[in-house]
Order: C-alpha cells, then sequence, then structure tokens
C-alpha cells in the first residue's frame, strides 16, 4: 500500500534514523501497549529523497491486522513531517518468527499474560507469566488469534496465551 | 490459601481492594456469582462467534471475509479463554455449560436473539453491540474482584477495542456512500437502537451482589450513559437519526434518552426473543456436526 502526501512541495531533508524510529514504535492495535518494533514485525525502513518504503513482517499468513498496521505506519510517517511525500508498506510474508521478539516486547508481553516460545523451546520450558513456575500444559492449539495459543497454569489455575515459533525457512519475499 | 471465618471479613478483604484467587476459599455465593457472570460472557462470545461467522461468505469481498474470519476466531477464542476460568470456579464442568446453552437453560446477551437481516445489522453489532460490549468490560476490568477473570479481560478488551475500529470503518464506508447504502444503516439502527440500550440491562436495583462484591463496578445506568454521550453525538455527526422521538440535549449539553420499554429484553432473557429458537438451534447444530472433530483431537 502507498500513500502520497495531497499538494506535497519539496521541503527539507528526511532523516532516516528517526523515521525508523516513528515505525518501530507503531502500536499493534490488538496488543495494548506492545509496539510493532518490539514484536519484531518491522524487516527494514528506507528512506530515498521524500519516499519511505517500509517491509513489514505479518505473524502469521493472512493476519487481517496488517491492513491497520499499514495505515498506522502511513499515518505516523506522514505525520512526523512535512519533509516526507509518501509512505509505502511492503507486506513480506512468512518472515516472522518468535526469534525476532525483543526483550523489552517478550516483558510486556508477559505483562499482558502472554509468554514467547522461542523457535527450538517448547512450552513445558516456559514459566508462567503470573507465578512464574515452568507449570503450563498447552490446551488447545488455537486461540484468538492464529499467532498464539492457549495454555494453562496448573500452579495458580490462571489462562495463558503463548506466541509459538513459525517455521520460517522459506521467506518468499513476496510483495504484495 | 485464604480462608475468611465470616461473610463480613469477605467483604471486608473485598473492601479493602482484595483480588480473590482460584485457591481461594471463598464464600460459595459469590463463587456461583462470579460463575453466573463469567458464563454469560462465554456464552454471548460464543453467540457472537455463531453470528458472526455467518456473515463470513456473504461479507462483501475478500479484505471483509477475511477480517470477519479472523473476528470470528476471536471471538470463538475468548469463548474458550472463559469457559475455562468458569469451569475452574466448580460449579459447572465445561460440557454442562454447553449442553445447558444448547437446551436453552442459560442466557445470552440480548442481541443474539434477534436475526440480521442486511449487511447493515452486521456493521450495527460490529460498531455499535461492540462498542457497547467494550463500554461494559472496560468497566468490569477497571476492578474486578476475581484474579483470573481480570487478567483475560486485559486481553480480550484490547481485541474488542481493534473490533470496534474495524466496525468503524465499515459505518464509515456506509455513511461515506450513496444513499441506498445511508439508507441501508439508518433502516438497521432504527431496528437495532432499542436492542442496543437493552444490552446493558434494566436499572441496577439497590444491593446488587455483582456491584457490592466488586465483580463489576458500575450500574447499568451508569453504563448506558456513558455510551449514550459518546456515540448519539457520532451517529449524529455522520448525520444518522435515533430512534428515539424523547431524545434530547439538557442545558449542559448531557443526552437524556426517552423512556425505555423493557418487554423485549424480559422475552430475549426468557430465551424468547425473536430468533431465540432459530439461533439455538443453529449454535447446536454447529457443536453436533463438529463432534467428529472433538473426538478426533482427543484420541
Amino acid at each position: 500500500m502507498t500513500v502520497t502526501r495531497p499538494g506535497y512541495v519539496a521541503a527539507g531533508r528526511v532523516d532516516a534514523d528517526e523515521i525508523r524510529q516513528v515505525v518501530l514504535l507503531v502500536e499493534d492495535p490488538e496488543l495494548a501497549g506492545v509496539s510493532i518494533g518490539d514484536l519484531g514485525m518491522v524487516l527494514d525502513v528506507r528512506v530515498a529523497g521524500p519516499q519511505v518504503e517500509v517491509d513489514l513482517a505479518p505473524t502469521f499468513l493472512g493476519c487481517v491486522a496488517v491492513g491497520l498496521i499499514s495505515l498506522d505506519i502511513e499515518g505516523r510517517v506522514l505525520g512526523h513531517s512535512p519533509a516526507i511525500r509518501g509512505c509505502t508498506v511492503n507486506i513480506v510474508h512468512r518472515t516472522w518468527s518468535t526469534d525476532r521478539i525483543t526483550a523489552n516486547g517478550e516483558a510486556v508481553l508477559k505483562d499482558l499474560g502472554i509468554v514467547v516460545v522461542r523457535p527450538g523451546d517448547s512450552l513445558e520450558q516456559v514459566l508462567c507469566p503470573y507465578c512464574r513456575r515452568p507449570t503450563l500444559t498447552a490446551r488447545g492449539g488455537a486461540g484468538p488469534t492464529r499467532c498464539r495459543t492457549v495454555a494453562w497454569c496448573d500452579s495458580c489455575r490462571t489462562v495463558v496465551e503463548a506466541m509459538q515459533p513459525k517455521s520460517s525457512s522459506h521467506p518468499t519475499g513476496q510483495k504484495s | 490459601m485464604r480462608t475468611w471465618t465470616d461473610m463480613a471479613s469477605f467483604e471486608e478483604f473485598l473492601n479493602g481492594g482484595g483480588i480473590v484467587e482460584p485457591g481461594d476459599d471463598m464464600p460459595q455465593v459469590y463463587r456461583e456469582e462470579v460463575f453466573r457472570f463469567i458464563e454469560m460472557h462465554a456464552n454471548s462470545e460464543l453467540f457472537g462467534g455463531l453470528c458472526e461467522r455467518h456473515w463470513v461468505t456473504r461479507a462483501p469481498g475478500l479484505h471483509r471475509k477475511l477480517a470477519f474470519l479472523a473476528k470470528t476466531q476471536d471471538e470463538i477464542g475468548h469463548a474458550h479463554l472463559l469457559y475455562m476460568v468458569a469451569a475452574d470456579l466448580g460449579v459447572k464442568t465445561r460440557t454442562q455449560m454447553i449442553d445447558d446453552l444448547m437446551d436453552g437453560h442459560s442466557k445470552f446477551h440480548n442481541v443474539f436473539h434477534y436475526k440480521t437481516q442486511t449487511w447493515a445489522d452486521q456493521i450495527v453489532i460490529a460498531f455499535l453491540v461492540d462498542a457497547a460490549a467494550l463500554t461494559t468490560q472496560q468497566a468490569v476490568l477497571k476492578q474486578c474482584s476475581y484474579g483470573p477473570y481480570r487478567r483475560i479481560l486485559r486481553r480480550i478488551v484490547a481485541e474488542e477495542g481493534f473490533h470496534m475500529r474495524h466496525g468503524e470503518e465499515m459505518l464509515l464506508t456506509l455513511a461515506d456512500g450513496t444513499d441506498i447504502q445511508r439508507d441501508l444503516f439508518q433502516d438497521a439502527l432504527n431496528r437495532w437502537w432499542e436492542a442496543v440500550m437493552h444490552f446493558f440491562g434494566p436499572p441496577t436495583k439497590d444491593g446488587d451482589l455483582l456491584i457490592r462484591w466488586r465483580i463489576k463496578s458500575d450500574t447499568n445506568e451508569t453504563l448506558r450513559d456513558r455510551f449514550v454521550q459518546k456515540f448519539v453525538p457520532m451517529l449524529h455527526d455522520y448525520g444518522f437519526t435515533i430512534p428515539d422521538p424523547e431524545l434530547h440535549q439538557d442545558s449542559d449539553g448531557h443526552w437524556h434518552l426517552g423512556d425505555i420499554d423493557w418487554k423485549a429484553l424480559k422475552a430475549t432473557q426468557a430465551n424468547v426473543g425473536p430468533d431465540s429458537a432459530a439461533r439455538i438451534a443453529l449454535s447446536r447444530a454447529a457443536w453436533v456436526n463438529t463432534t467428529w472433530v472433538r473426538e478426533a483431537l482427543s484420541a
């Protein structure tokens, strides 16, 4: 998707590092307080003159939130500086896995009751975000969204969700 | 595990902001009250998902179909989380809860007792009903005394907020559209407004246990009023008319509704609303048709 500022007139230089920060801080619309940067969804931010291009990795194929996330990115980027003429968001499928989640992202998710299972790990090795005991058991592959599974903590009897690693060995680089 | 010698000391704990955990020796009446509340929420998420599912194939365009598919998964997923918390309270098993729901013995939200006739009806549900649900859930989340429910509500509320944005986007498409599209929404609003007002429930009685035990924090009237103050001006801005001839604004700018007729709500509460029987039958059919999946998974 590409958004172009109507009636743009050339206005100064665009700072690539600043733009990258703006993009990284866009919030996930479904997870309160978690940024797409912390989720590892931002693959690349390129600035060419007044044009900004963002490569975005959805957490699963067919995630409907990417439409809103793209709109939010475009809005923030264009809103950041009048020097920016346009913003393009490319959706790059099958490039995301839980290894892309930052340490801060993991901490914020934990606070929401969502644990991160890193590639090569299993749910049984992960501590419950509430009572910090390794007593999580899987309770169904399908949670409210396809990037999360459901688990139950046998110690504190709380429902937990888990972000599971994806097989991302075949990035297609396919753009839409 | 915490224990309380009597109701007075338990209530003192609640009044001091205490959070009840599953292992606590909570009074049986509290256990049953919190269970009923969560069971009703779970049932409503399940029926919401089934209602939305109907529109997956009918939604205009692939983008909307995908969005409805994802929303359906969200609602069913929420039901799953809520049934786990409810079952853990030990009042009914999950199977008993499902059986009671399919047998028409349980309650679910009033809006799911009506048939959605047009695409605009579904937008009313996706926007106004989701917004109403969000208003009530935010109020529960604020200071709910039952720990496990409060924890999953944080995630559910965030996701309902996302649904509302989706509903608002669909509403804006119609509001910005042709006369036919605008009329379609106005017609849906005319038929659904009363049900949306009913969604918050009848006036809360004095001494209501849900409020007394901080299972929810605001009365039904407070929540309805909060919704009205926000959404009446918004719908007016979009150029729609609220089907309430007595609706008016006082000198402070506060909106006041006309008298609400509770007859239709009472029918839905007794599971004899306009489409209750069909909805319950549909949910039973969905349950029966997927028995083989559950059997295969547990084999």
